[in-house]
């Protein structure tokens, strides 16, 4: 296998592409993003969680980035929710996490509109903690796919490609993607037990608790993966109403209940199964 | 001149002192705001073209054609969720 671990899964490129640019990007959003890493700048900001905070420049492209995931989703996908993972009990990283923990309340989630960036500066009107995880993977796939500028780049599954790559998908079944991004958001393996209650990684910002949404898996196929992972966390998020919202913005998606049910959106059924 | 005098002197120049932080203060905190407001927003240039790039992506209506059927090939790379 051409890759390595980092952000808590395995990245992987197509053989033969040159692996050290990726390894060194993936590394340098790691520390400066994790919520895992003591010294990384996402702690350094949430440290003091209200005001005024100058950033990196590479942080407030990010956060800028993640407000406009919350502009595009009408705030479903959010860097907002920082309190309300940690409340959930997502509080370290994922292998270290006790598999059934004291049951928590769940922490309300404050509006992105509180958030706003100008150049290096990050004014928070209300007490956010912030958490880029919706769309810091995506980008730095795509990025990275940049850097080498050939074969495709995977983040646990997560993928931009420059030439067609068939791709395995949940529950079986295989998808060739011709270029762009593809991304799956899944509450299947990022699961742990809190009072007994199921809770994901995958928080709803309306609730502020893990989604219960009937998906288990969201695969969408889109121009980038940053695009692909942010309509596909939403499209979850959604529930029943996801397949119809990835049908208003000309989105592939593939989506597979907790039975096993898979349905898809018209633009997967018109594009990527066989006549 | 006396120390009274004096005394009041200083404190004007301290009232001066905290006047002038506290407007520099407030323009720092307008143009912050400022930011905040919908239709506002400024970022750095590289952050502009992402947000850019989000939202033209996000509003494609032909996305739908980077997928086609594999026809059974094996797959190269797995799409699990993470």
């Amino acid at each position: 296998m051409n890759g390595f671990r980092s952000m808590g899964c395995d990245v992987v490129v197509r053989d033969g592409v040159p692996l050290a640019p990726v390894r060194r990007l993936f590394a340098e959003r790691d520390r400066r993003f994790s919520r895992f890493i003591q010294a990384s700048e996402l702690n350094r900001v949430n440290a003091a969680p209200l005001g005024v905070a100058v950033v990196s420049e590479d942080f407030a492209s990010m956060l800028s980035l993640s407000l406009d995931a919350a502009r595009a989703t009408d705030g479903l996908v959010t860097p907002c929710v920082g309190r309300a993972l940690t409340a959930a009990g997502y509080d370290r990283d994922f292998a270290l996490l006790p598999r059934d923990a004291l049951r928590l309340e769940p922490a309300a989630v404050p509006s992105y509109r509180t958030v706003s960036v100008r150049g290096r500066i990050v004014l928070r009107a209300e007490t956010v903690e912030l958490d880029l995880n919706g769309v810091v993977k995506g980008t730095t796939v795509d990025e990275a796919l940049a850097a080498v500028g050939e074969g495709w780049v995977s983040a646990g599954g997560d993928l931009a490609t420059a030439e067609p790559v068939v791709v395995g998908l949940p529950d079986g079944g295989s998808v060739t993607l011709d270029a762009g991004g593809l991304a799956t958001s899944s509450v299947a393996k990022r699961r742990w037990l809190a009072g007994g209650a199921e809770q994901s990684h995958l928080i709803d910002p309306r609730t502020g608790a893990p989604t219960r949404s009937r998906w288990r898996d969201v695969t969408v196929a889109a121009a980038s993966c940053t695009s692909a992972d942010v309509a596909a966390k939403a499209a979850l998020l959604l529930d029943s109403d996801g397949p119809d919202w990835l049908d208003e913005r000309g989105l592939a998606g593939r989506f597979v209940d907790r039975r096993g049910v898979v349905v898809f959106s018209a633009g997967w059924a018109g594009h990527a199964l066989a006549a | 001149m006396t120390r009274i005098e004096q005394a009041r002197r200083k404190v004007r120049i301290a009232q001066y002192a905290i006047t002038v932080a506290a407007a520099a203060a407030l323009a720092a905190f307008g143009a912050a705001a400022r930011s905040s407001h919908p239709g506002s927003h400024v970022g750095s240039s590289s952050s502009a073209t992402a947000a850019q790039q989000l939202r033209t992506q996000s509003n494609s209506t032909s996305s739908g054609t980077y997928v086609s059927p594999s026809f059974g090939q094996p797959p190269q790379v797995q799409s699990g969720g993470s």
